[in-house]
């Protein structure tokens, strides 16, 4: 109760700052989704904005992907912050290894003249780009590659993102184990197309969509464990929730107990 | 012997030539101290009395300056001709107490030749006078019209070419400028360089000079002298900022901001070291300035010690008055804040890797994306939603032209090498079955294509390349 001045102040008035005072000490100790009235929107999938706390992305916020080349983590990175950028702003991509392929990324409707790439040399100048583009208010996504991030970069790259726009991180499978800063971290992995019928390999004249699994491994302010599956369409460039082409039995795991009332009746007879 | 007059050259005193030998050759000859720096500074004094010619007066590019270069381009109906305006400048000059010669011509350096070297037609004038060659009275001018033939025949020191070269071409029997035309440029350029070639193409105007206005110390130019040589970058940052506040307040009193903000060091080896800070934006504030000039200093490497700091605004334009607001809104685009974002990213990274892309119609994937720096281009222009718009429109065309040629979908992230995998195929030229990926084996479940592209021949080695889009049974 210290710093508290009570004189001049009613005991009801003096409880009621007292426990004020007490829940802002609390909030900052507690990971809770923030309050501060950032914008939310979507990032391109309902089933993916489920994962996400208070159902959506929201500026300010540090998402992490983990998942391979080829698993689909890229282009879910693109579509959020395609959304992020959608009321304004520039979408920033950290290239260090050139390989951002921009008309990919024009078909997936980013635009072109709100885009801007940087290629730094090494490691380091990557982080520091990085850190510049989410504190721009200018920034609306910022999305980067990071192999390896030690606990104390990461930590800056959070404090650079609150306030800034979203940050988009896209780590390898092996990143798992590191340490990790980010509002929500998701794994993404390539699932299993569905057996087409097939027994052999043949030309296919129609590109299938690819299926992703996503899990939350970690989001602040809400649960992690929570998976979705959705379909990435990269012929017309869509984002749905993926429907199992199985019939959906529910079966029992465990067989019900038989009726006795019904056997009574009849040995009666 | 730093320089000589026309008589003393014509008693035999050449440039270079010992004190003691001049003065034994010239009977009477007046000498003084050569002092380089306040003949520069004496130079620029005559560039600031030349503002009613020329709106952009430049110092000769030279350690040490001769000659000042107007750009007339559209001024001489101001004037009546060229050959009046140039009347008119000698006049000025000789009123200073200067006798000068006067170039004029369609370049920089065809006009730079004109004032240090007679044409064909002076001569002759000479030759017929009855004085003799060397003291007749020159010509104060001389106006070379488009298409003149008298250029070609001028002597090859006109292209401002080193010593050496000059030597070499008269040994091999080149001494017109006609003459040296006559010479494949590819041999020209495998023997003497690039400079030869640099020089004559600006002599004729197919490569582009610039001229650097000099606008004189208080405007847009600070400069600072220091008692004793260092390489300390504390002390040359602590410089830095005096001159970049002295000139950011010039800027303001002009309404300007700076657009390109080069700081010389001018070393103890005569070597001059620029740092170049470009900016999206013009700006006049100081803080701003020196913030990217501390990424600059970061790489700055040194050889020898700083005696001279020099900072100038070489590019500037209008400031753009803006109404600071109190609560940003993030739906806005700020050009102002991107503007900062950008010119920080490019003073610390280099403004080659601060880029925007354009689309190209191709069939190669490689070559649909144009990279750009972003310095140079703005991003976001203040004439606003028409100019956003009609770029817009202008990408979604190329977005058309570029996909309409690819019959399946591109990658997110293409490597900018191709990359050696192995694959294994049944038949020969069949589909591929496995491909060893990371040192893992991994199935190939479906595939489509292949989709062919052959590069195209004017471009080089015509290359065929089959693309495959394939799903791993790891679901990759």
């Amino acid at each position: 109760m210290s710093g508290i001045p009570i004189s001049g102040f009613s005991q009801k008035e003096a409880r009621s700052r007292l426990m004020n005072n007490l829940r802002q000490r609390l909030d900052r100790w507690t990971p809770s989704p923030r309050t501060d009235g950032g914008l939310l929107f979507s990032c391109g999938a309902a089933a993916v904005d489920r994962l996400l706390p208070c159902g959506g992305l929201r500026y300010g916020m540090l998402l992490e992907l983990l998942g391979e080349r080829g698993s689909g983590a890229a282009t879910l990175g693109l579509l959020s912050g395609r959304e992020a950028a959608r009321e304004g702003g520039v979408f920033l991509v950290i290239d260090p290894q050139h390989s951002f392929y921009a008309p990919a990324a024009a078909a997936w409707g980013i635009d072109l003249d709100r885009l801007v790439v940087v290629r730094p040399r090494n490691a380091q100048d990557a982080l520091w780009a990085a850190v510049q583009s989410l504190r721009s208010p200018a920034v609306a996504a910022m999305w980067a590659m990071f192999d390896r991030l030690s606990s104390r970069d990461f930590r800056r790259l959070q404090l650079a993102a609150q306030g800034g726009g979203l940050g988009i991180l896209l780590r390898p499978d092996g990143a798992r184990a590191q340490p990790s800063w980010a509002d929500v971290r998701l794994e993404v992995k390539a699932q299993r197309q569905e057996k087409s019928g097939r027994s052999d390999l043949k030309l296919s004249t129609f590109n299938l969509p690819r299926l992703i699994q996503l899990t939350t491994l970690h989001c602040r302010g809400g649960r992690a464990g929570k998976t979705a599956r959705i379909a990435i369409d990269d012929v017309n460039h869509t984002l749905q929730e993926a429907r199992s082409t199985h019939d959906s039995h529910s079966l029992p795991m465990v067989a019900e107990l038989a009726d006795s009332t019904r056997y009574s009746h009849s040995a009666r007879a | 012997m730093a320089l000589c007059c026309r008589r003393a050259r014509s008693q035999g005193v050449t440039v270079g030539m010992p004190l003691a030998e001049a003065q034994s050759l010239a009977h009477g000859l007046a000498s003084l101290r050569h002092d380089s720096q306040a003949d520069r500074r004496e130079l620029e004094k005559l560039a600031e009395a030349c503002d009613p010619f020329s709106p952009r007066v430049a110092l000769e590019e030279s350690d040490c300056p001769e000659s000042l270069m107007l750009d007339i381009s559209n001024l001489e109906h101001l004037w009546g001709s060229e050959a009046r305006l140039a009347k008119v400048v000698e006049q000025s000059f000789r009123r200073h107490g200067y006798h000068v010669r006067v170039g004029i011509a369609d370049t920089v350096g065809a006009a730079w030749a004109a004032a240090h070297f007679d044409s064909a037609d002076a001569h002759q004038e000479a030759s017929s006078s009855q004085h003799s060659p060397a003291i007749a009275a020159p010509r104060f001018a001389e106006v070379f019209s488009p298409g003149t033939h008298g250029l070609q025949a001028l002597p090859i020191e006109a292209l401002r070419i080193s010593d050496e070269t000059t030597l070499l071409l008269r040994e091999l029997g080149v001494e017109t400028i006609a003459q040296l035309c006559l010479l494949p440029r590819e041999e020209l350029k495998a023997r003497f360089g690039e400079d030869l070639l640099l020089r004559l193409g600006q002599f004729q105007g197919r490569s582009h000079e610039i001229i650097e206005p000099h606008r004189g110390l208080p405007a847009l130019r600070a400069r600072h002298v220091l008692e004793q040589p260092t390489g300390d970058h504390t002390l040359l940052r602590h410089v830095l900022a005096h001159l970049v506040e002295e000139l950011t307040g010039n800027l303001i009193k002009r309404d300007e901001g700076a657009v390109l903000l080069v700081c010389l060091f001018h070393c103890a080896n005569k070597e001059i070291l620029p740092l170049r800070v470009g900016l999206l934006q013009p700006t006049a504030s100081a803080c701003q300035l020196l913030e990217l000039i501390d990424l600059h200093l970061e790489k700055l490497k040194l050889n020898d010690e700083v005696n001279q700091v020099e900072v100038r605004a070489s590019v500037t334009g209008k400031l753009d008055a803006r109404q600071r607001e109190l609560f940003t809104d993030r739906s806005s685009s700020d050009p102002h804040q991107l503007a900062l974002l950008v010119n920080r990213l490019s003073s610390r990274l280099g403004c080659e890797r601060v880029l925007q892309v354009k689309l190209r119609a191709s069939p190669v994937p490689e070559r649909v994306a144009h990279w750009e720096p972003v310095l140079g281009k703005e991003l976001l222009k203040t004439r606003g939603g028409r100019e956003r718009r009609t770029k817009t429109s202008q990408t979604t065309k190329a977005t058309c032209g570029a996909e309409s040629f690819h019959a399946s979908p591109r990658p997110l992230l293409l490597y900018p090498e191709p990359h050696p995998i192995e694959v294994t195929c049944i038949e020969p030229d069949g589909l591929p079955q496995f491909a060893w990926l990371s040192h893992r084996r991994e199935r190939i479940i479906d595939c489509t294509g292949p989709q062919r592209i052959e590069t195209l021949w004017w471009r080089g080695a015509s290359i065929r390349r089959d693309y495959y889009r394939t799903f791993l049974e790891s679901g990759s």
